[in-house]
C-alpha cells in the first residue's frame, strides 16, 4: 500500500441521515404487549411439535405452520445467566451498574433478557415483578427476585 | 390463492402497542483525494475536471481512477463555470415530503470545458420554471468569496446566460 | 455449452400489499412463504436453501434485516444468503435461487422477497435519499423524485412524447390491478384524472407514482427431476441476466437504459431467443412510475427505442393485445413493496403461463414470459425469462 502523498485541504464532509421509525408489534406483538399491561405473561404453542414460544409467534421456526394457540403462563422463571453492566451503548459510565439475567421461563421453551433487582446465581428459581402502572411495553416488566 | 395481511386503518394504527426509536445517525464522510480537490476548486471559485489519459474523457466529478478504463487519473483540468441543461424538474416537494410553495428546479448541467454528455446535478434559480428548457445555457452563481467553504453549495445555483441559444 | 441443471418454479404466493401492516416482517415473509409452499407439492423439511431479498435495512429500521427476518423465511437452520441490489433484488433474488439448484449444491431453494417500509418516519422516502452523494449532492436538499423526474423529463425530450401517452400506463395499470387479490391501490382512472393530479416533481405527477408498501412474496425453485415429479406445470427458467451501470448518473444520458438492454441480452442470449418482440408472449417490466414500463420496454428489445408509447396508445399492451404488458396491474396497481415487487412480477408470468390468473389471464395459451427489476441511482436491471 502506497502513502498517500497528494494531500488536499478539505479532508472530510458531515452530514446526517435524518429519519425514525415507529414500529409496530405484529399480531403475536400485539397480543404480547397487551398482555403485558395486564399484568399476564402470555406463550403461543405450536401445533406440530409442541415448541413453546415466549414472547409468543404466530408461526413455528421449525416446523413453518401456523400457530393460534396462546395461553398464560407463571411469572416465574431459571437464571440461565447474568451479567453486571458498567457501560451505556456511547461507552459512558452508568451511575450504577445494573444487573441483567437471562432468565428461561416457566411454561414455556424460551427466554427473556430481564433485569435482576438483587444479585442472582446461575440456576438461581426467580419470581417476575410487575410495575403497578402497565401501558403494553417491556418496561411493564419492573425485573426479577430470587424466590 | 390466499392473500394475507392486515392494512392498518388510523384509527387501529392510533390504538395499537407501537415502538418508537430515533438513531442518531451521524457521519463524517473522507472525501477522498479527487472530491477533496474539487472542494477545494470550488472554495476557489472553480469547476475542476480531471482526464483520463487512456480513453480521453474530462470528468466531472472527479474521480481519482476512471470506472471504464479502470485506470488510475489525475491530470486535472480546470473548466468553465458554465453550462447547458441536460434534463430539468420543477419540484414542489421538498426532502421530507413536504409540500413546497415555491418549487425547486434541480437540473443536470453538462459543464462546459467536460466531455459532452458530462454533467453535475445541481437547482437552477433566477429563472421561472416555466421558460426552462433543455438545451438551455446557464452560468452558475457563486456565494461571496468569504462565505465559501468548500462545498457543493459554494454555488448558489444556475442562471440562464442571456443572448446565447 | 455451460454445465448447469434445468431449474423449473413449482410454487407462488403473496401477502396483500399494503400502507401500513400490523405484522412485522417477519409475520409478512412467514405468509407468503406459506402460500408458496402449500401451492408446490413440497413441505418445509423439503426446501434445502433460502434466498431472502429484500431492500436497504433503512426502511424496516432493522439492522442485519436478512438475519432478522431469517426464522419467518424457513432459514431456520439450513444455508440462507441475502440477495440485495436495490429495487432489483425481487429479481435478483431469483437468480440467485437459481445458482443454488442449477449449481447442483441444492435440489430446492425458496426464494422470499420482504419489505416493510411503514416503519420509516416522517416517510420512507427519506431513507431513499441516502442513495444520493453525500457531499456532492445531497446538500442540494435533494429528495428521490427528482432523479425520475430529471429522467422521465429526458425521456420525454429526446423521443418528443406526451403527457398523455405516459399517462396511459397509469390508466392500464391501475385498471389491471383490480384483479389482482394483493393490490393496494387499484382504481379506474382517466387520462384526464392522471394529467389533473398534483404535480409532485414536474413531469411526475401523483397518479404516475407508485406507493409505499409492506408485503412480502415467495416462490419456490426445484431441479428437474423434483419438479417433473410433483408438479403438473413446471415452469422453467430459461434465461437469466443482470447488469449494474455506473453510479455517476449525471455522466450518462438518462433516455435509455443501457443496462436494462446487457441484462435482457444475456438471458435472451441463455433462452435462445432471437426475437424478442416476437417470442415474448407476456412482459412484466419493473413500472414504478408509469413512464419507467414504457422505457423499460425499450430496454428489453420489446421494440424500437421511442416506440413504445406508439405500442400503448394501439392498445397492445392491453391484456388482450398483441403483447401484453404487465397484466398483473404493475406496481403502480398492486403496490412498491421494493423487493417484494420484483417476486410479484415473477409470480405474474408464473401463473399466466400455467393459465393460472384468473380474471387477469391473457389469451392465447402464452408460452414465453419476461419478468424484469430495475433499482439504485438508474442503476440496475435484472432479468429473468420464464418458459413452460
Amino acid at each position: 500500500m502506497k502513502k498517500v502523498e497528494k494531500n488536499t485541504e478539505i479532508k472530510i464532509w458531515k452530514g446526517e441521515i435524518s429519519v425514525y421509525y415507529i414500529y409496530t408489534s405484529g399480531v403475536a406483538g400485539e397480543k404480547f404487549f397487551q398482555s403485558l399491561k395486564e399484568g399476564k405473561l402470555i406463550a403461543s404453542k405450536c401445533p406440530e411439535c409442541g415448541k413453546r414460544y415466549i414472547p409468543p409467534r404466530i408461526y413455528c421456526e421449525e416446523c413453518l405452520c401456523d400457530i393460534e394457540d396462546y395461553f398464560e403462563v407463571p411469572k416465574s422463571g431459571i437464571v440461565e445467566s447474568w451479567s453486571e453492566v458498567y457501560l451505556t451503548s456511547d461507552e459512558n459510565y452508568l451511575e450504577k451498574p445494573s444487573l441483567i439475567a437471562l432468565v428461561k421461563i416457566d411454561g414455556t421453551d424460551g427466554k427473556l433478557i430481564l433485569n435482576a433487582l438483587e444479585g442472582v446465581e446461575i440456576g438461581d428459581r426467580v419470581e417476575i415483578v410487575f410495575e403497578e402502572k402497565r401501558v403494553g411495553s417491556m418496561r411493564d416488566i419492573k425485573g426479577v427476585r430470587k424466590i | 390463492m390466499k392473500v394475507r395481511g392486515k392494512d392498518l386503518k388510523k384509527e387501529e394504527f392510533d390504538r395499537i402497542v407501537k415502538i418508537e426509536y430515533r438513531p442518531k445517525l451521524l457521519y463524517a464522510w473522507d472525501s477522498g483525494y479527487a472530491v477533496g480537490k474539487f472542494l477545494q476548486g470550488l472554495k476557489e471559485g472553480k469547476i475542476l475536471g480531471i482526464r483520463c489519459r487512456k480513453c480521453e474523457r474530462i470528468l466531472v466529478p472527479p474521480r481519482a481512477f476512471c470506472e471504464f478504463c479502470f485506470v488510475p487519473i489525475d491530470e486535472w483540468v480546470e473548466l468553465k463555470d458554465t453550462g447547458r441543461v441536460n434534463t430539468f424538474s420543477i419540484s414542489y416537494i421538498s426532502w421530507d415530503v413536504r409540500r413546497l410553495e415555491k418549487p425547486e428546479i434541480p437540473a443536470v448541467i453538462e459543464i462546459d470545458g467536460a466531455s459532452p454528455g458530462i454533467g453535475i446535478l445541481h437547482l437552477l434559480g433566477e429563472v421561472k420554471p416555466e421558460e426552462v428548457r433543455v438545451g438551455m445555457r446557464v452560468k452558475a452563481v457563486w456565494k461571496k468569496e468569504s462565505e465559501r467553504i468548500g462545498a457543493i453549495t459554494d454555488i448558489l445555483y444556475f442562471k440562464p446566460l442571456k443572448g446565447e441559444e | 455449452m455451460k454445465p448447469y441443471r434445468k431449474v423449473a418454479v413449482i410454487g407462488a404466493g403473496l401477502t396483500k400489499f399494503m400502507r401500513r401492516a400490523l405484522e412485522t416482517g417477519r409475520e409478512l415473509s412467514f405468509y407468503a412463504v406459506k402460500e408458496a409452499l402449500s401451492s408446490s407439492g413440497l413441505k418445509f423439511k423439503d426446501i434445502q436453501s433460502v434466498v431472502m431479498a429484500t431492500a436497504p435495512d433503512a426502511f424496516d429500521g432493522v439492522h442485519m434485516k436478512g438475519e432478522y427476518l431469517a426464522d419467518g423465511a424457513g432459514g431456520f437452520k439450513r444455508p440462507y444468503m441475502r440477495s440485495f441490489v436495490g429495487g432489483g433484488s425481487g429479481v435478483f433474488a431469483i437468480i440467485h435461487g437459481w445458482y443454488m439448484v442449477a449449481s447442483g449444491m441444492f435440489d430446492t431453494c425458496l426464494v422470499v422477497a420482504e419489505e416493510k417500509m411503514s416503519s420509516c418516519q416522517p416517510h420512507p422516502q427519506a431513507a431513499f435519499n441516502s442513495i444520493y452523494d453525500h457531499t456532492l449532492e445531497r446538500p442540494l436538499g435533494v429528495n428521490l423524485l427528482w432523479i425520475f423526474a430529471l429522467e422521465m423529463q429526458r425521456y420525454m425530450h429526446v423521443h418528443k412524447i406526451s403527457e398523455e401517452e405516459i399517462a396511459l400506463v397509469s390508466v392500464k395499470n391501475k385498471k389491471n390491478a383490480l384483479d389482482h387479490p394483493s393490490a393496494q391501490v387499484a382504481e379506474e382512472v382517466t387520462v384526464k384524472d392522471v394529467l389533473n393530479s398534483e404535480i409532485m416533481a414536474w413531469p411526475v405527477r401523483r397518479l404516475m407514482v407508485s406507493p409505499t408498501s409492506d408485503g412480502a412474496g415467495a416462490i419456490v425453485l426445484a431441479a428437474e427431476h423434483i419438479a417433473r415429479r410433483v408438479s403438473e406445470k413446471p415452469v422453467w427458467i430459461e434465461g437469466i441476466g443482470w447488469c449494474l451501470d455506473s453510479s455517476f448518473w449525471t455522466n450518462r444520458d438518462l433516455y435509455y437504459p443501457d443496462y436494462v438492454e446487457k441484462a435482457a441480452r444475456m438471458a435472451y442470449e441463455m433462452a435462445g431467443i432471437k426475437e424478442p418482440s416476437k417470442e415474448i408472449h407476456v412482459a412484466e417490466p419493473y413500472d414504478p412510475f408509469a413512464y419507467k414500463e414504457l422505457h423499460h420496454m425499450e430496454g428489453l428489445l420489446l421494440c424500437k427505442r421511442g416506440e413504445a408509447p406508439k405500442l400503448t396508445a394501439k392498445g397492445v399492451t392491453q391484456r388482450n393485445g398483441d403483447l401484453p404488458v404487465c397484466p398483473s396491474g404493475g406496481l403502480l396497481g398492486v403496490g412498491n413493496p421494493i423487493a417484494a415487487a420484483g417476486v410479484m412480477k415473477l409470480c405474474e408470468i408464473f401463473w399466466q403461463l400455467r393459465g393460472e390468473a384468473g380474471k387477469r389471464q391473457v389469451p392465447g395459451n402464452p408460452k414465453r414470459g419476461v419478468a424484469q427489476a430495475w433499482g439504485d441511482l438508474m442503476q440496475v436491471g435484472t432479468v429473468v425469462v420464464l418458459g413452460i
